[in-house]
């Protein structure tokens, strides 16, 4: 769960928006906002994209919320995740080009990469090397605060998953920020 | 059994997360420590990073959008019922279409009320009342419903007793019919629902054995024996009603009149 809205608080919202409630529809409206901008942030490089995915995925969230059935914010992301899906495609067939012929930023690659200073970008910038399943891990539980049974509910795997992929994706971008080569992909 | 290396990190997450030291877990760990130390160094670097805030102008755009939607989707709502006939002009023309068939069958229902035989609306109210007696499904509503279409009939033969018209033996004959379900059916009802309908059956009747009196008096040969067998089965039914009337009376002769003996509805 969210630091800011527990998980009774957020039933509630999700409740009372579903009956129209102006008032719950503004404070889901921002809730929503709030964890998919840092869901978009480092899947997409440009802030204006991250901006207008974002707005987006909270007017599909507020237009789809009376059909809404069991974990919201499992069904939150699935949204999002097909959105950024959606975003991708789109801008390959735009420029005729692949997923996988969208070149990568290199960074300056130290030895002792405990050294570097991490930055918001650096980590967008690493999170390319995982795989879908590995860069969510990622966000929901490093940066969102998710805990394991929260992250295992939202992506529908269990528990044993995602601390296989929690471990699989924090290697892949040890390896790829100490220049160790390609991250392994599971 | 050795724990996995996936299960170590996450514990040591934990420990972390809690602000725990962690380096004599790792020694726990010998084999694992060289690669769960750069691992955990890692985490905390990710884990030091502020969340990535929303500028306010544009989540502030983005809430006023998705009420400007709930909005339009309320409003979509009330008019939704509207908007079927607005955009379905087949759906108009088959509701009007409905509505005027029932208005103009519940008119000619309620013109026919006063009609008599030979007139066109006649059959429409027989069809009328087949219809409003198939619909009735209780014992005292059905003899009220005989004891009213008797009191019809009656009335409608009235209107046909003139000198020199000859007799319509039909609705002589469904009058006396009328009657005797009507007696037949409050027999089957308990004493209080019978006791109302007793005494209307017993109107009639009288009302019934005064016209045919007087239509004898005025008919040519022939319909003067018909109106003779009406009178005698109108006295029949009379002592029936009395008996009713007074269940408790010495005459045993009474045997029950209920069984019909000519079509009913």
């Amino acid at each position: 769960m969210g630091k800011d809205v527990s998980r009774d608080e957020l039933a509630d919202l999700v409740r009372r928006g579903k009956e129209d409630d102006e008032a719950a529809l503004e404070r889901l409206s921002i809730y929503v906002y709030s964890h998919v901008y840092a869901f978009m942030y480092y899947r997409v490089a440009q802030p204006e994209d991250t901006d207008d995915l974002t707005s987006e995925v909270v007017l599909k969230v507020i237009k789809g919320l009376k059909q809404q059935r069991g974990n919201f914010n499992a069904w939150m992301y699935r949204i999002a995740r097909n959105r950024l899906i959606d975003f991708y495609r789109r801008r390959a067939m735009r420029s005729e080009i692949s997923l996988n012929d969208i070149p990568r930023k290199e960074l300056t690659k130290s030895e002792d990469f405990s050294k570097q200073i991490m930055t918001r970008e650096k980590l967008r910038q690493g999170m390319e090397q995982l795989t879908e399943d590995q860069r969510q891990v990622i966000i929901l539980k490093f940066i969102e605060g998710y805990a394991n049974n929260e992250v295992a509910e939202i992506l529908g795997r269990s528990v044993g998953a995602v601390k296989v992929l929690q471990f699989r994706a924090l290697r892949a971008l040890r390896e790829y920020f100490s220049g160790r080569g390609h991250a392994e992909k599971n | 059994m050795q724990k996995k290396i996936e299960d170590i990190l996450d514990q040591l997450i934990a420990d972390v997360n809690e602000g725990k030291n962690v380096g004599d877990r790792l020694r726990d760990h010998g084999a694992y420590a060289d690669e769960l130390l750069p691992l955990l160094e890692l985490y905390k670097q990710i884990g030091g990073l502020s969340k990535p805030e929303p500028d306010v102008h544009r989540v502030m755009a983005t809430v006023r959008k998705a009420q400007a939607l709930s909005k339009e989707k309320r409003t979509a709502k009330l008019f939704a019922i509207r908007d079927i006939f607005v955009f379905s002009p087949m759906l108009v023309r088959m509701t009007a279409t409905v509505v005027l068939v029932l208005l103009a069958a519940m008119t000619t229902v309620m013109l026919s009320a006063n009609s008599l035989p030979g007139d066109a609306l006649y059959p429409v109210k027989r069809v009328a009342e087949r219809v409003q007696y198939s619909m009735t499904f209780d014992a005292a509503g059905k003899a009220r419903l005989h004891v009213i279409f008797a009191d019809r009939r009656t009335k409608e033969l009235a209107c046909f007793v003139e000198p020199g018209r000859p007799l319509d033996s039909g609705l002589l004959i469904d009058m006396l019919n009328q009657t005797r379900l009507a007696i037949a059916h409050i027999e089957l009802l308990n004493t209080e629902d019978a006791a109302l309908l007793i005494a209307q059956v017993a109107r009639c009747n009288r009302t019934q054995l005064a016209l045919l009196e007087h239509a004898k008096q005025h008919a040519g040969e022939p319909d003067r024996e018909r109106f003779e067998e009406a009178i005698r089965a109108c006295r029949e039914q009379s002592e029936c009603i009395e008996c009713m009337q007074n269940p408790n009376s010495s005459d045993k002769t009474h045997r029950p009149c209920g069984a019909p003996q000519t079509r009913a509805y």
